[in-house]
């Protein structure tokens, strides 16, 4: 096994763990089995074991008990006091993972009482935290035939809505219009963190169209807007792998 | 019954006997739930409590179930019955239960199956959790939308049917040859996947997460709760199973020693489990950067979505070690899931019944269940379920049981009894743990599962499903027991 090594703590739970289950299914198994422990540990000229041994389930206790007061001070020696992970909660190992970032851009379409559209994008990197920007441009207001009235006719903004959902299920939402004088729409979400769900495989990220402004004239709805064109921005910070080390192999 | 008239049943040798009540006691719990429960109570030292609780309470049921089996040689609605006849519906009531559990359980080993075939082309690419969630499950919003269902499921849930259907039909001389498979089979896939994890950088990290004992995690008393219903459900224990199986032993076969090999080797592939899942998500933590806390899960998210990330992310090996591990799924649960329906069938057929029709009517049953539970609202009925019946269902009988054993029957005859044949003898202390500690216990688990659903509820679920999908179909199961023991009241 590769790596910092497990600490003195870790090797006597595995060992004292290990001692207790599977010494005592073999012990009971030799049972079932009519094998003589006691004729084994005599081969092995092991005569103070063998005597306390055959003094019952006490003494047998006592030889586990025992073996494990030999081991374990042995371990403590060979594996020494200050090993394994120092700290057992967070272990991002800086000096073969560096931070780096990256830009994903998603572009679709979102039409008015459609369904939601999916904008999660395709990353495969195990992110730490993303920031999401969705920016569109509302359509310019289109003529009407003949164009008396045009001059008046205003596009009304378009409203989206911005959804994420975790991985772990907690979802944020926002949902905002465009200014109607430059026409231009943005909706930011983030930094949200790997902590708070996971990573981005689990993520759904989603854009909707609450409401698309029709075209408005002094009287008349000129023209209906269906929807808008929008792009996704999400940049993400994730770990590297630095240039050098290796990842592990099997 | 005589043993001459059911001599065909009886097992030809105590191996077999002994693979079919490990197979069956250890399930998947053993990989996807206590090394959750070690990582998030106390690590290594978990064990402490998990140990005690075997010994006062796993060890002690276990015997008792073997024991009662062996004692009246009949299934257990019957066995309770030969105690006191108004006691029969808690023996029906239990194999009842054991059914609708492995009804659900059998969608779980489709899982496995369906993700068998996936992994030599990594099926769920960059979005396991999606994956999962949208093409295996086709999960719905909520209990009340059915959802849609994956044909490549619904093809494993009736294959997995097919394949009990063909161990449970041939009945006790069948079950003795597949176990020689099927027990065996995970424990070598497992070391097999041990070969390959622990040499994964970062492998110690998450080792280390398993083993390091924080000690005041026991000052905790939910943690010695955790324990106890961890060794409840571990060794598989009040679903009929063990009374059914014993029932076919011989006269002069052992009770206690075979109770501690059984729990003594379903626990050590739990612990081996751990050390399994924990070097692959340390490799999984360290190649993404991120703490342990952030990959560590338990259930099917375990199985389905953070494994299925881990296999994607190995340097090597992807297909091979994906197959291998929900193959060792696959034979971890098979094994359990036909111990359940055979006692079931066993029941029946010592109630009187046609054994082969009586096995092909359960396992048609059990298989439609199972397709509803495949489903997209399914998988939340799933949950419900399995919280009640569990949780609710399973630990009542167990209570039942030992109020049965140590106050309608006398435990000092029972303990005789068992003695008589047993390599190993048990004396007050197992009366004491019977009358007193694991009842007691079982009932404080019960009550604060009640308090906790009365209170907070279950995961957001609306009222009404907990009720039609918990607290009514176990009333109801309770008073089909009544029936069915009126309806079958066997003979003395």
């Amino acid at each position: 096994m590769a790596g910092t090594g497990l600490s003195f703590s870790a090797w006597a739970v595995a060992t004292t763990a290990g001692l207790i289950i599977y010494g005592g299914t073999i012990y009971f198994v030799s049972i079932a089995m009519k094998w003589r422990i006691d004729h084994m540990l005599e081969r092995l000229r092991l005569g103070i074991v063998v005597s306390t041994w055959r003094k019952g389930f006490h003494g047998q206790v006592a030889v586990f008990g025992v073996v494990l007061l030999v081991l374990l001070p042995a371990e403590a020696v060979v594996i020494g006091p200050n090993a394994g992970p120092a700290e057992p909660h967070r272990y991002v190992p800086p000096d073969k993972f560096v931070e780096s970032q990256d830009l994903a851009q998603v572009t679709g379409t979102s039409t008015e009482g459609g369904d939601a559209v999916d904008a999660t994008p395709d990353v495969t990197a195990q992110i730490l935290e993303a920031n999401l920007t969705l920016q569109w441009v509302d359509d310019d207001a289109r003529e009407p035939p003949g164009g008396r009235l045009g001059l008046t006719a205003k596009n009304k903004p378009d409203t989206l809505r911005l959804t994420v959902k975790l991985a772990g299920g907690e979802t944020t939402s926002r949902e905002a219009a465009n200014d109607p004088t430059t026409r231009n729409g943005e909706i930011k979400i983030g930094p949200l963190e790997a902590s708070q769900g996971g990573d981005l495989n689990g993520w759904s990220i989603t854009v909707e169209c609450v409401s698309a402004g029709d075209v408005q004239g002094r009287l008349f709805t000129y023209a209906q807007d269906t929807g808008n064109a929008w792009t996704l921005y999400v940049e993400y910070t994730f770990m590297v792998k630095a240039a050098g080390n290796s990842t592990g192999g099997a | 019954m005589a043993d001459e008239e059911k001599g065909e049943d009886l097992w030809s040798g105590r191996l077999g006997f002994l693979l079919a009540a490990i197979g069956s006691a250890i399930g998947l719990g053993a990989v996807w739930r206590f090394p959750y429960l070690a990582y998030e109570y106390g690590g290594g030292a978990f064990l402490i409590p998990f140990l005690i609780a075997l010994f006062v309470s796993g060890i002690p049921l276990m015997i008792l179930e073997l024991g009662v089996g062996k004692t009246f040689r009949t299934s257990a609605p019957f066995a309770f019955m030969r105690v006191n006849r108004k006691m029969a519906w808690v023996g029906w009531a239990t194999l009842m239960i054991g059914f609708v559990i492995i009804s659900y359980y059998t969608v779980v080993l489709a899982w496995s199956l369906v993700y068998m075939f996936y992994s030599p082309s990594l099926a769920w690419g960059s979005n396991p959790q999606g994956f999962f969630d949208n093409e295996v499950l086709h999960l719905s919003s909520g209990p009340g939308a059915i959802g849609g269902i994956s044909i490549a499921v619904l093809v494993m849930v009736i294959f997995t049917w097919i394949v009990i259907y063909l161990i449970v039909v041939k009945g006790i001389k069948m079950v003795s040859k597949v176990v020689m498979l099927t027990v065996p089979a995970p424990y070598i896939l497992m070391t097999v996947l041990a070969f390959f994890s622990l040499r994964l950088k970062g492998a110690d990290v998450g080792l280390e997460y398993y083993l390091r004992p924080d000690f005041q995690a026991l000052m905790n008393p939910e943690v010695w709760l955790a324990a106890f219903a961890m060794i409840f459900f571990a060794l598989s224990l009040s679903t009929g199973v063990m009374i059914a199986y014993a029932s076919r032993l011989e006269r002069k076969a052992d009770v206690v020693n075979n109770s501690y090999i059984v729990s003594f080797l379903d626990i050590g592939y739990a612990f081996f489990a751990g050390v399994v899942v924990f070097s692959t998500l340390g490799y999984m933590a360290s190649a993404q950067g991120v703490g342990m806390a952030d990959v560590v899960t338990g259930g099917p998210g375990l199985a389905f979505a953070t494994y299925p990330t881990a296999i994607s992310m190995l340097p090597s090996g992807r297909a091979t070690f994906g197959v291998l591990f929900f193959l060792m799924l696959f034979t971890l649960g098979i094994d359990s899931a036909f111990a359940s329906i055979e006692a079931v069938a066993l029941g029946l057929k010592d109630a009187g019944l046609n054994y082969k029709r009586v096995s092909l009517a359960i396992c048609v049953l059990g298989g439609g269940l199972a397709a509803l539970f495949a489903t997209g609202g399914g998988y939340h009925w799933f949950w419900i379920v399995d919280n009640f019946f569990n949780e609710v269902g399973i630990v009542t009988m167990g209570i039942l049981e030992c109020f049965i054993i140590g106050y309608l029957y006398d435990p000092a005859n029972f303990v005789r009894d068992v003695n008589e044949t047993s390599e190993l003898h048990i004396g007050k202390f197992w009366i004491y743990c019977i009358k007193y500690v694991t009842p007691g216990i079982l009932a404080v688990m019960l009550v604060a599962k009640l308090i906790q659903t009365a209170t907070t509820g279950f995961e957001g679920y609306p009222l009404w499903s907990l009720l039609a999908g918990g607290l009514l179909p176990l009333i109801v199961i309770g008073f089909l027991g009544v029936y069915m023991s009126r309806r079958w009241p066997g003979r003395d």
